[in-house]
């Protein structure tokens, strides 16, 4: 035992190394919202050889972005390598709240519900700002939102209560089971005006995700999409072996695939 | 930082192990402790991470030599008891099978014995919910999973009798490293250290 010890510490340090996307193709600011009056750090993955002028790039928002964004930034320039297309502006969204305030749509036991009005940040003045200062592409197919947990919740929320903002959805273990599962109430509510749209979906869950919480809504939710939105691309998968937050990563790999075989 | 955290608690666990081997090695063998070739030792436990996963187990071990010893470690664990219907969604089933075996080394006191061990076998989830939220159309699913399943094992024999105290502590080696060398990954470990509890029989 001691001697694995050392081996297994040096094993532990390096993979904890966190992969840090290129500094020189990444551009930072601050921005006030006045929709919730909290401060978010925005950072910004620029694809390589960056031209606004002869390219119209798509953009993925990505929600936990202080956790997520080198992870997605480099994954997605090597995917659209991978697929020989042009890769997109990876905008990482820092905690301007608590997690529990933004992304929860309604106030329950485990949240404050103030995820419309962090909807309202994103869409008029987060996703302007973007538009107006790196020349992204203004359509609504272009714009893709990838959370895990109850960033997914909040990306479940953004598909079912703001259908115009985005085109694409990356939800990676959505929260689905929160507040009784209010997100099917939404989804039926907003049905008839959401189907007729364009959607790109991709549902990733941990096939261990133990809890007794996150398999029958998610099923449910995939079910809901898949025979009721005719013009849905829509991906499931579930990641073998692995739980919650151990299949986060895997689940950003697969809905990264999907996004650029598909868009 | 949660990860650090978690990484933080499972190398102590790790040392605290490793501790016991320490003050385990220095006790001398007055030869009293009896080594018998074959044990039973039947224990009920628990997933210390999650606490709401119930084990019971069988450790098999037997010592070809007074130092090296081959085992057999089967658990059937009962998960998630604690939260069986949350938000009108029912838990139908949720269960794992282990079945591993593996060599281990053992250290003697003179009223006790220490087994490090490393187990190597396969593992298998079974779960099944279904949403019974009223309001909405009833959903059913279910997965059925077969995993390998590797880990460290120690075991603390106390008593001299035929009949014994049994304690032991088994940590998972999957899905970190072995699957992912994502670090993210061993929270999958971490949901399954367990301690379990029993009373073993020499035969």
């Amino acid at each position: 035992m001691k001697n694995l010890m050392p081996i297994l510490l040096v094993l532990a340090f390096v993979s904890c190394q966190k992969e840090v996307f290129n500094p020189q193709q990444t551009s930072e600011f601050s921005i006030h919202s006045s929709a919730n009056g909290a401060d978010y750090t925005i950072k910004v993955a620029l694809p390589q050889h960056y031209d606004p002028e002869t390219n119209q790039y798509a953009t993925i928002y990505v929600l936990d972005g202080d956790e997520n964004f080198n992870f997605v930034a480099e994954n997605s320039e090597k995917i659209s390598t991978e697929y020989s297309t042009t890769n997109v502006l990876v905008v990482s969204i820092g905690y301007g709240n608590d997690r529990t305030v933004d992304y929860t749509p309604t106030s329950a036991t485990e949240g404050k519900g103030q995820a419309e009005k962090f909807m309202q940040f994103i869409q008029d003045e987060l996703i302007p700002k973007m538009e107006t200062d790196y020349g992204v592409d203004t359509a609504r197919e272009s714009r893709i939102i990838l959370g895990h947990s109850f960033g997914g919740l909040l990306a479940a929320y953004a598909f079912t209560n703001f259908n115009t903002v985005f085109g694409g959805y990356l939800m990676l273990s959505p929260s689905l089971w929160y507040d009784n599962e209010i997100l099917l109430r939404y989804e039926q509510e907003n049905r008839d005006i959401n189907n007729n749209h364009h959607q790109l979906v991709y549902l990733g869950l941990g096939e261990l995700e133990k809890g007794g919480r996150m398999l029958a809504p998610f099923e449910a939710f995939y079910h809901r999409l898949a025979f009721n939105y005719p013009g849905i691309k829509l991906g499931r998968h579930l990641e073998p072996h692995l739980d919650h937050v151990g299949s986060k990563n895997p689940n950003i790999l697969e809905g990264l695939h999907f996004y650029f075989e598909n868009r | 930082m949660k990860i650090i955290n978690y990484i933080s608690i499972f190398f102590l666990l790790l040392n605290l192990s490793a501790v016991n081997a320490q003050n385990a090695s220095s006790f001398k063998i007055h030869g009293t402790y009896p080594v018998r070739t074959l044990t039973l030792e039947p224990a009920i436990g628990l997933n210390i991470w999650t606490m709401g996963d119930l084990r019971v187990s069988n450790v098999v071990q037997w010592n070809i030599k007074k130092r090296l010893s081959l085992i057999s470690y089967s658990a059937y664990v009962y998960n998630n008891s604690m939260s069986r219907n949350f938000n009108y969604i029912r838990t139908d089933y949720d269960y794992t099978l282990n079945q591993k075996f593996g060599v281990g080394t053992s250290l003697y006191g003179r009223h006790s014995s220490h087994t490090f061990s490393l187990l190597a076998g396969i593992k298998y989830d079974a779960i099944k919910e279904t949403l019974v939220n009223p309001e909405f159309e009833q959903v059913t699913a279910s997965v059925h999973s077969v995993s390998p399943d590797f880990g460290l094992m120690y075991n603390l024999k106390k008593g001299i009798g035929k009949y014994f105290f049994t304690y032991r502590m088994v940590i998972p080696l999957y899905p970190y490293p072995f699957k992912s060398f994502d670090i993210t990954s061993v929270d999958g470990n971490l949901a399954n250290i367990a301690m379990e509890f029993g009373v073993g029989v020499r035969l």
